[in-house]
């Protein structure tokens, strides 16, 4: 089912003040999408979820499901089912009876439930526990329960709401590769919220990174962290380094970029818009330098401050001619010699590395 | 602004788009001014008039010019500070020993503990006076002494600390019984001894119940008319018995309303201040992931001291059961203590209408009161819409009302059309309702404050309506709270008496008052039967729900727990 968000808003008053908890949403969710809504605490996203479920009334804008209006349905009406951070199993209920919830509430007959019933716990791996009651199932089965429970009702759009915070991270990796699998098996139109960005890589079609109430960018895991439109998208995903400059030209995208503090001309990668002499940053995310020069065309030079030897890799700290720290990282150091302290290198960076964006 | 215009329209569609939720607001507010606010209104309105109709403070003034009803103002104000200390303090010790503690007995002292709520308020006034007054079994017939002073502050306190301290025990019970005990896991792995854990987690956690218990107690004990009418005696005069006296006594309507506006004030006050105190603050502790833990929360030592003393009160308690029981068999208390059924005899000769009567209003506002208890604290609890706040201030406030300002009120509200109800059996449920249902809110609303809504909200998004969100949902994970209504607002119209007195008819009596009536002509052994044939039917009725909850509703009961 086709979600849309249109260009909702949403205002607390609260002490006599006012806080935007979302401004000015506008999102078109295709069926069958894993949209994820990411951002750090208190950007509005729970907010939004709200706000999709029928909890909570937009303060302007319209919630579409289907191109139908649901803005002033109650959440019953809405065919929009939600996963909980603290899961919201019904504690006085069986497996078997939160389970069948929603389906006795529809007025299912009793085979049919039954049979769909086993179906779903089957498909989220609690076959055998059905009798159970909650406190008698971990955190991870309890989730379990809870995702069986939503999708059983075969809604139009599945909300999750940090669905995974409350298991640890084992858990967390397993489950949300299980979240994954079969939302893509019952292909059902989803909406995540987490904070937690490696969840929102792994799992989502789409990212809908959220910042103060504002959308920062919408795009693909691959777009948002290769290719992020501002600041705030390229520091809250992944690590980065931010070098400051002046764009001296910006040919189909390829842009050259000054950098007067390091004597530096890059070359790299930035969005068609940018005009030639705006102020910039290039954004480095620290794998894309290396010390071997093969064909990266740009290269900067700076003092190891220190290293953290990962097994799989190390982690540097540079500090460079302008004082500023740079972190990199390399890959497979058992091949290489471990780097040593102090030391000057050079590192190289490729042009498709490079992205530049406003300052 | 513009904005926030077009979210109440938004929300006010989605109130309109649910009829049942609409309607059942509408029903409640409109219930709640006719049966609460317009009867007080009637009091200031009438306090406030002079013979003629006239605007007047007349009334005001003779009350204030007189020092005997000043003295009870502030005797009355006294007693129920202590009582509120004591009873919430002796509560205290039974909720936190029996589910805190691996003592054995913890079902009798359960018991004893809500026991004293079966007595009629007076009764343990009676008894007090059996075992300790002038022919007092134990000051008289053990130790000679025949002038202990019972009457007066004292007695007065001790008596209202045994009949109300079940209030503070049930809502503690609740409360405590709710924190999960891995809270105080969590304490004692940070570094914390036993002391310092309950000092600095449970002590915390139970500042809301303590509160609101307390203002139960104060504002229980503000409104008792039962013990002072009997025990306070006239060196020390209370506002509740002044206000009745000047009613029935001088036929002074308007100086009895002076009075009820008097007693009525400090009630509201400390009703208002602790509803804003209590209700900053909130925690939840039930969400849908429980746990369980091995209860570790005393030493050995602190163990049986906590027993000893909910055995010393809870044979003192009983203590004065035995004495009313005692009492219903003997041909006449202290002079002659013959064994005999006669009084029973006569209890049934002259009371039966009475006992008839009692049972169906009872049975007729218990039910009705302690549901609607429970929706209006769903309501107040997880809903939003217009005049939510009015609606929970007035809902409580009948609570804070003292009994014999709405007895008053409801004479004068209900004499004359549209509401001629006097002398009806509908004025008495309709009292008993609106008067017992704030117990049931307030535990409703401590039970839901502490239930995570995200299991509420699961269920709308599976398609629950309100109506089986409430019924399917709430209702299950409330259903301590709810029980616990029914029980009070069972064993409160059973044994209720200062709005009644008012209220009662020839055609509608109730047992309560016959027994006052008995007992102000001397004949306190049928005034002991009366009691026990009434202890009888609350025990009987909290002995069958007991039964039918083992079968029904106990899982779920330690699920929410």
């Amino acid at each position: 089912m086709s979600l849309v968000l249109n260009h909702v808003r949403k205002v607390f008053s609260a002490y006599g003040g006012e806080t935007v908890a979302v401004d000015d949403f506008y999102q078109e969710i295709q069926p069958g999408q894993l949209v994820t809504l990411l951002g750090p605490s208190g950007c509005g996203k729970t907010t939004t979820l709200r706000i999709i479920a029928g909890f909570e009334i937009p303060t302007s804008g319209r919630v579409l499901l289907e191109e139908k209006d649901v803005t002033n349905l109650p959440p019953n009406r809405r065919n929009v089912s939600m996963v909980f951070q603290s899961y919201a199993l019904f504690p006085h209920l069986s497996v078997r009876e939160n389970v069948a919830f929603g389906l006795k509430l529809k007025k299912m007959n009793r085979g049919k439930m039954q049979q769909k019933m086993q179906q779903m716990v089957e498909l989220v791996g609690l076959k055998g526990l059905e009798n159970r009651r909650p406190d008698q199932l971990s955190g991870g089965q309890q989730q379990r329960v809870a995702l069986a429970r939503s999708l059983v009702m075969e809604p139009g759009v599945l909300l999750f709401d940090e669905p995974l915070s409350n298991l640890d991270a084992k858990l967390r990796e397993s489950m949300r590769l299980e979240i994954r699998r079969i939302q893509q098996e019952v292909q059902i139109t989803s909406v995540y919220v987490t904070h937690d960005q490696v969840e929102a890589m792994s799992i989502s079609d789409i990212i809908v990174v959220m910042n103060q109430g504002k959308i920062m960018q919408i795009g693909s895991p691959y777009e948002i962290y290769a290719r992020p439109q501002n600041a705030f998208v390229a520091d809250f995903i992944g690590r980065v380094n931010f070098l400051e400059g002046k764009l001296t030209s910006n040919q189909n995208g390829v842009a050259h970029v000054a950098v007067p503090s390091l004597d530096l001309s890059i070359v790299g990668h930035c969005s068609p818009g940018l005009q030639e002499g705006q102020a910039v940053k290039v954004v480095l995310r620290p794998e894309s330098l290396s010390e071997e020069k093969r064909s990266r065309e740009n290269s900067l030079t700076g003092k190891i401050e220190k290293f953290v030897f990962l097994g799989s890799s190390v982690e540097y700290e540079l500090r460079l001619p302008d004082g500023e720290l740079f972190n990199a990282v390399t890959f497979n150091p058992v091949e290489q010699k471990l780097p040593t302290v102090g030391k000057d290198v050079q590192l190289h960076f490729s042009t498709q590395s490079a992205w530049v964006i406003p300052a | 602004m513009v904005l926030k215009a077009e979210e109440t329209k938004n929300r006010l569609k989605n109130l309109l788009k649910d009829p049942l939720l609409l309607f059942t607001i509408l029903v409640i507010f409109a219930s709640i001014a006719i049966f609460i606010l317009f009867p007080l209104f009637k009091v200031f309105a009438v306090s406030l008039t002079d013979r003629a109709g006239n605007f007047s403070m007349d009334a005001y003034q003779s009350a204030l010019q007189n020092r005997y009803m000043r003295q009870g103002f502030f005797n009355s104000l006294l007693v129920a500070g202590l009582t509120a200390l004591f009873g919430m303090l002796v509560g205290y010790l039974f909720a936190y020993t029996v589910n805190r503690t691996d003592i054995p007995l913890k079902g009798f002292f359960r018991t004893v503990a809500v026991l004293p709520i079966v007595f009629p308020p007076f009764i343990g006034a009676l008894s007090f006076i059996m075992l300790f007054g002038f022919n007092g079994l134990i000051t008289a017939g053990i130790f000679g002494y025949r002038n202990f002073p019972v009457y007066g502050l004292w007695g007065l306190m001790i008596v209202q600390v045994v009949s109300f301290f079940p209030v503070a025990f049930i809502t503690l019970d609740g409360v405590i019984g709710t924190i999960s005990p891995t809270l105080e896991d969590a304490a004692f792995n940070l570094g914390a001894n036993r002391f310092q854990a309950f000092r600095k987690v449970i002590l915390p956690m139970s500042i809301p119940g303590i509160a609101s218990t307390m203002l139960v107690l104060f504002i229980e004990s503000l409104a008792d008319f039962g013990n002072p009418l009997i025990l306070a005696g006239s060196k020390f005069p209370v506002l509740s018995v002044q206000a009745y006296l000047q009613i029935t006594g001088m036929y002074d309507t308007r100086g009895g309303a002076a009075l009820a506006i008097w007693l009525l004030l400090p009630s509201i006050i400390v009703f208002i201040l602790q509803k804003y105190w209590v209700g900053k603050k909130k925690y939840i502790t039930v969400t849908g992931k429980p746990t369980t833990s091995v209860l570790k929360s005393v030493n050995k030592p602190v163990k049986w001291i906590l027993f000893a003393g909910c055995m010393f009160f809870a044979v003192f308690i009983l203590t004065i059961y035995a004495t009313i029981f005692w009492g219903a068999f003997v041909k006449a208390w202290g002079m002659n203590n013959t064994l005999t059924l006669e009084n029973f005899k006569y209890v049934f000769d002259v009371g039966l209408g009475a006992i008839l009567d009692t049972l169906t209003i009872a049975l007729t506002s218990t039910p009705i009161s302690a549901l609607l208890g429970m929706v209006i604290a769903f309501l107040l609890v997880r809903k939003v819409f217009p005049g939510r706040k009015l609606l929970e201030f007035s809902s409580l406030l009948s609570f804070a009302v003292p009994g014999t300002v709405i007895g008053i009120g409801y004479i004068l509200a209900f004499n004359n059309p549209p509401f001629l109800l006097t002398g009806t059996l509908a004025i008495l449920v309709f009292n008993f309702v609106f008067r017992y249902m704030p117990v049931g809110i307030q535990s409703g609303v401590a039970l839901l404050n502490q239930v995570d809504p995200a299991i509420e909200e699961a269920a709308y998004t599976l398609g629950a309506d309100n109506r089986q969100v409430f019924s399917r949902v709430t209702l299950p994970l409330i259903v301590p709270a709810f029980f616990s209504a029914l029980v009070f607002a069972f064993v409160r119209a059973m044994t209720a008496i200062s709005a009644a007195i008012f209220l009662v008819s020839a055609r509608w009596n109730l047992v309560t008052v016959q027994i006052l009536s008995q007992s102000d002509s001397g004949r306190l052994s049928e005034a002991c039967a009366f009691s026990v044939i009434l202890i009888a039917m609350i025990l009987m009725f909290i002995f069958l729900l007991k039964l039918f909850l083992k079968n029904r509703i106990s899982l779920s009961q330690n699920q929410v727990v």
